[in-house]
């Protein structure tokens, strides 16, 4: 695991004049492959694919896996492991004594590219990613350490998977407190109204809210992998470097 | 650009590229019926034991409004309508709690098969005390009626289990889904009420359906 350093950053959500601060965190250097999550699911009978129930991953659960404790031609050891649901992963990440990331954790270490901890300004950053986006994914997934290495040590957060993150369901796209039940959440459709105008750079990042604010903790995806992240007063304990 | 029309062209696009995931609707009379039949066979199987849909499953902690530890499988064997909400909320949260009590006055002659379950997303400030005040306060100190705190992890994980999304605004506030689920005697979800001023007469139908039995070939207490 790697140190970030943590910060503040002006997340897609909310009101954008208040940056949202980030205590640092560890963060896994790459996203949990399926040589990893074999080891897990031979430790833990109960995520292998015919014993997890429904109520936490749906039938595509590990469906590229050639066997139950078999991935084979689909699922290569160093391709990040995918078709994984949120409780899957939430439990993969406890078993290490680690856990999923916060969305702004996430989304604060997915800022930085080669040269600096903050390139969400830059046009170029955000055009990478956003191709990244339009390609259809297709099995088996490369291996990790794919895409590229950002400044804080930390590889492929864009470009290889979707990743899933602790409080993925914090991203509201119906019915808020404080609004009526009808609508879209203004906060992000409209921030989004910043999208639209004051920065459009942060449409890459309004993809990934939009795509949290549709899955369910259930959902499996073949592009949709995670790794785990640490609290900085936990010890290190097993798992990835 | 309109952002609403790119909002929608972007959501598109991401929903195709998660075209693998299964599903995607809330239609959650299709998810009670995959539930219902889920439930059917698992109890053809392994009769006692808790269907794969079970939100008992989850072995969260939870302290209810006297400062008891509970599992959310102490309400099992009883209808349970629930809501996520705080106690300090001054607008959403009235309204549905004026629907879970309406569903409890359509339904109070089975009052004591339901239990109405408010589940707090404020860890900080909805203390065992703040829940006691708030229940008496509010009149929800019948039988019945259970407020529950717990912790930032396990709420989370109950508000995936439930499809309801919020995220703390401020210091004081909350965004959160407006949903009240009906789950029946063994856990599973069978109905749920999205959505603020709506009526709720099809909770209440759904929640009586479960409180049916059969006797001798004809269904009874519908």
């Amino acid at each position: 695991m790697i140190v970030i350093a943590g910060g503040e950053y002006v997340p897609l959500y909310g009101d954008r004049e208040v940056p949202v601060q980030v205590a640092p965190f560890r963060l896994d250097v790459y996203p949990v492959t399926n040589d990893e999550f074999l080891t897990f699911v031979r430790d833990h009978a109960q995520w292998r694919r015919q014993h997890v129930p429904p109520l936490f991953a749906d039938q595509t659960y590990l469906s590229h896996w050639q066997d139950v404790l078999d991935p084979g031609g689909l699922a290569p050891a160093d391709a990040p492991v995918s078709n994984v649901s949120w409780f899957a992963a939430k439990a993969y990440c406890q078993a290490k004594a680690k856990r999923l990331p916060t969305l702004d954790e996430w989304e604060f270490a997915a800022r930085a590219n080669e040269y600096e901890a903050s390139a969400a300004d830059e046009n170029a950053f955000n055009k990478v990613i956003l191709s990244w986006y339009g390609k259809p994914a297709r099995l088996p997934l490369p291996n990790v350490g794919h895409s590229f290495i950002n400044v804080w040590g930390v590889w492929d957060m864009h470009g290889l998977i979707w990743e899933w993150v602790m409080d993925f369901n914090s991203v509201m796209m119906t019915g808020e407190s404080r609004k009526d039940a009808s609508g879209l959440d203004g906060q992000l459709f409209c921030a989004a109204g910043a999208i639209g105008s004051a920065d459009p750079n942060d449409y890459a990042a309004f993809m990934r809210y939009a795509m949290r604010g549709s899955v369910k903790a259930s959902y499996t995806g073949q592009n949709m992998g995670f790794r785990c992240a640490q609290d900085m007063d936990e010890g290190i304990l097993g798992g990835s470097p | 650009m309109n952002c609403r029309v790119k909002s929608i062209v972007g959501l598109a696009l991401v929903l195709a590229l998660l075209s693998s995931c299964s599903g995607g609707e809330h239609d959650t009379d299709k998810q009670s019926e995959s539930a219902h039949s889920q439930h059917e066979s698992m109890q053809m199987s392994s009769a006692g034991a808790l269907s794969g849909q079970s939100v008992y499953q989850l072995n969260s902690a939870w302290t209810n409004q006297q400062g008891e530890q509970i599992t959310l499988n102490s309400f099992a064997g009883k209808v349970v309508v629930l809501a996520m909400v705080y106690t300090h909320c001054d607008y959403a949260c009235p309204r549905i709690i004026a629907d879970m009590r309406l569903i409890r006055e359509a339904l109070k002659n089975k009052a004591g098969q339901i239990s109405f379950v408010l589940v707090s997303i404020d860890t900080k400030r909805d203390t065992v005390e703040r829940l006691k005040r708030f229940g008496e306060e509010t009149g929800l100190t019948k039988q019945g009626w259970t407020l529950l705190r717990g912790g930032d992890a396990d709420i989370r994980e109950l508000a995936a289990v439930f499809g309801v999304q919020y995220r703390q605004t401020s210091d004081t506030d909350f965004a959160h889904s407006n949903i009240i689920t009906v789950l029946d005697q063994q856990g599973e979800i069978r109905h749920q009420q999205e959505g603020l001023g709506l009526r709720s007469d099809a909770t209440v139908t759904a929640t009586r359906k479960l409180l049916c039995y059969s006797h001798n070939g004809r269904t009874i207490n519908c």
